[in-house]
């Protein structure tokens, strides 16, 4: 797999596949898997391939190539299906932990994998492995959750079963959210954006605020083609159950494109019994940009922030990244929210000779915010001379900078307001001026948690209010 | 009400003569379906007695004083359009979860441990997915209710799901809650839970945000 190292148009350098790169997965093996395997052995799978497909894959050949993934293939009696891997790694932020949080389940009750969604719920996309149809969009109280069930249909990857995907705990326990962004009869594509990680159903966790959020991933298949209800996943072989123990995903690779390499396909089905259905009437996607032409690829307009994220976009405040995505979920580091506040009050920029902070030289992409944000007195950095500018922005650390870009002045109310941030606090009195201006706020238990992170799409949230109240 | 904000009270509890009726009601359901997972497993008080879990159920009308003034503390927040509230025994979160074990998700992956439960707030789009389901059918606060216990979920995820779920007038769900104990607790633990979730629905007030 190629990763391309390049900058963006926020000023960080980030480490993205290329897309053409994955895009290669659609239509042949994963470039990762791809690299372990002898050339003779391609050959034979995209040969079999190409007559298993048969007159499915006129029908898939027809549509636009999804943006990523593919379907599969298989071998005699060996399946090799690859799905695209349902969430982003990118988006995953620090999340991701290779060694940890992409766990395979091996417990006996659990058919799944579950990936790790960090501690919050609802920030984390859950995408479409495959191509398909929604067939089950709701919360059920099966211990599941939140759930969205997708329809790949018959014989995918020359399986000779339908095929069918589940993704579960889509929702806040708590606040009672659903984070299902697709309704049943809709048509997906491989790598859409259908709802993100939540925490909802039989889960446990100990981190918060959202404790337990993962998605449970599965792929279920069956003789015949399921009735589309609650019940529709018992009614299916569990397949992934089957297949992965003992398998791996790909996670080695910190940007995998396909993500299941699946084992000997025990299940049962005749592949010449039933015929090939086709799909004449697959619609295509659409996508309608948004105020001021905003369009990134992974924020619908249904995005709990997509209206404060558009504010700052026709504003020039933000831009998203190359690749066409914002990564509403990704953790914001200090440089980037510099640059977002000294952008957002548009503040002419500042270009001392010297660096003010050693960690940030003259060539640095946030030079110039960074300094002019210096210059104003919002930023000091630490006592050891150097800023950090790729260190996660914390919340008591935001509500700082925020009050101080707008000429608030701290505030001691006399009493905390959380208690976790009580008058000795060093952030007490900015938390506190943030709060009495309602650019935050607390979360259920009373506490404030000042130094978790924050994502992009929460910063944008506060620097709008903030920057819509009189000065 | 006092007991919405604050700590629920025996004075309370005596001043709403209706919640004495839908917590015996409730717990006289629980003695017919209770959330047991094995044959002949007990539904007695006594053994429900037994558990680690604090204020064990109760079935009378002396001992839901008791359970419900001893402690209990009340919950209440507004959600989607829904002002909901209730009260919660002691060991339990406002959030409605119990896990006097500690369990660590390292342990199970996302398991919910034995002898833990976890509670899924319904309201807005969750609790139009749940709609109407089997049940028992009961009036809480007022208003049409149905509870289920289910003492085998099909996922295998949880060794009992006890789901209510609170309609408004036009019979739309309203408000409910969702609860997930624990793979591998035991008989009298589920039943315990089960028992005390009634109590807790028997103190719900739903209303929609004017």
């Amino acid at each position: 797999m190629r990763v391309a190292r390049r900058p963006t148009t926020d000023g960080v350098t980030v480490e993205t596949t290329d897309k053409a790169d994955r895009r290669s997965s659609v239509v042949g093996r994963p470039s990762s898997v791809v690299s372990t395997v002898t050339p003779s052995v391609v050959l034979l799978v995209l040969s079999l391939a190409a007559l298993v497909f048969g007159v499915a894959s006129t029908a898939l050949a027809s549509r636009p190539a999804p943006e990523t993934g593919g379907l599969g293939v298989a071998t005699g009696g060996i399946l090799t299906t690859y799905f695209l891997e349902p969430i982003n790694y990118e988006d995953s932020g620090d999340y991701y932990d290779q060694s940890n949080l992409l766990q395979y389940t091996n417990y006996t009750f659990h058919h799944g994998v579950d990936i790790s969604g960090g501690c919050v719920a609802g920030v984390n996309p859950v995408y479409a492995a495959a191509d398909g149809t929604v067939a089950l969009a709701q919360y059920i109280n099966d211990g599941y959750g939140s759930q969205v069930a997708l329809d790949h249909g018959y014989n995918v990857g020359g399986n000779s079963h339908y095929t069918y995907t589940f993704y579960s705990h889509m929702g806040n326990r708590n606040s009672g959210q659903s984070y299902i962004m697709v309704t049943p009869g809709q048509y997906v594509f491989a790598g859409q954006l259908i709802g993100y990680q939540g925490n909802d159903g039989s889960v446990y966790g100990t981190c918060g605020p959202d404790p337990g959020t993962h998605l449970d991933w599965e792929i279920r298949v069956s003789d015949t083609a399921l009735s589309y209800n609650i019940y529709m996943r018992y009614g299916a072989t569990a397949a992934s159950h089957d297949f992965y123990t003992g398998h791996q995903l790909t996670y080695g690779d910190p940007y995998p494109d396909a993500s299941v390499e699946p084992g000997p396909f025990s299940g049962g089905g005749n592949p010449t019994d039933t015929p090939v259905p086709t799909n004449t009437s697959v619609p295509e996607p659409t996508w309608t940009p948004g105020p001021c032409g905003m369009l990134f690829t992974d924020l619908p307009d249904t995005h709990w922030a997509y209206s404060y994220i558009s504010y700052l976009f026709c504003h020039n405040v933000v831009s998203g990244y190359a690749d066409g995505t914002f990564r509403p979920g990704e953790t914001s580091t200090r440089g980037q929210f510099t640059k977002m506040i000294v952008l957002g009050y548009n503040w002419t920029l500042y270009n001392p000779v010297y660096p003010s902070f050693t960690d940030v030289p003259f060539d640095s992409a946030f030079y110039q915010y960074i300094e002019t944000a210096h210059l104003r007195g919002i930023i000091n950095g630490y006592a050891d001379g150097t800023f950090q500018p790729g260190n996660a922005v914390t919340r008591a650390q935001a509500a700082k900078m925020l009050v101080l870009s707008h000429g608030w002045s701290p505030f001691d109310p006399g009493y905390p307001t959380f208690w976790d941030v009580p008058p000795d606090n060093w952030a007490y009195s900015w938390v506190e001026s943030a709060y009495s201006h309602s650019i935050i706020s607390g979360y259920a238990d009373g506490a404030f948690h000042p130094e978790y992170s924050i994502t992009r799409a929460q910063l944008s949230k506060m620097l709008v209010l903030t920057l819509q109240q009189t000065r | 009400m006092a007991y919405i904000t604050g700590t629920a009270s025996r004075s309370v509890i005596r001043r709403v003569p209706a919640l004495w009726v839908i917590a015996v009601g409730l717990a006289a359901l629980l003695a017919m379906s209770g959330c047991q997972s094995q044959p002949g497993a007990s539904s007695q008080a006594g053994d429900a007695a037994q558990s680690n879990l604090p204020n064990p159920p109760a079935v009378t009308e002396a001992q839901v004083e008791l359970a419900v003034g001893d402690g209990w503390a009340g919950y209440r927040r507004t959600a989607q359009g829904v002002i909901y509230s209730y009260s919660y025994p002691p060991g339990w979160s406002g959030d409605l979860a119990y896990c006097p074990s500690g369990g660590h998700e390292s342990q199970a992956g996302y398991g919910i441990p034995a002898g833990c439960a976890v509670t899924d707030i319904l309201v807005g789009r969750k609790a139009s997915d749940l709609g109407r389901f089997s049940g028992d059918r009961l009036t809480i606060d007022g208003k049409d209710a149905i509870r289920s216990v289910d003492a085998k979920p099909r996922s295998g995820m949880a060794s009992c799901i006890y789901t209510v779920m609170v309609y408004a007038r036009d019979s739309s769900p309203l408000f409910g809650f969702s609860t997930s104990i624990g793979r591998g607790t035991d008989p009298a633990t589920q039943q315990a839970i089960t028992a005390l979730l009634d109590q807790v629905a028997g103190t719900l007030h739903v209303e929609k945000q004017p």
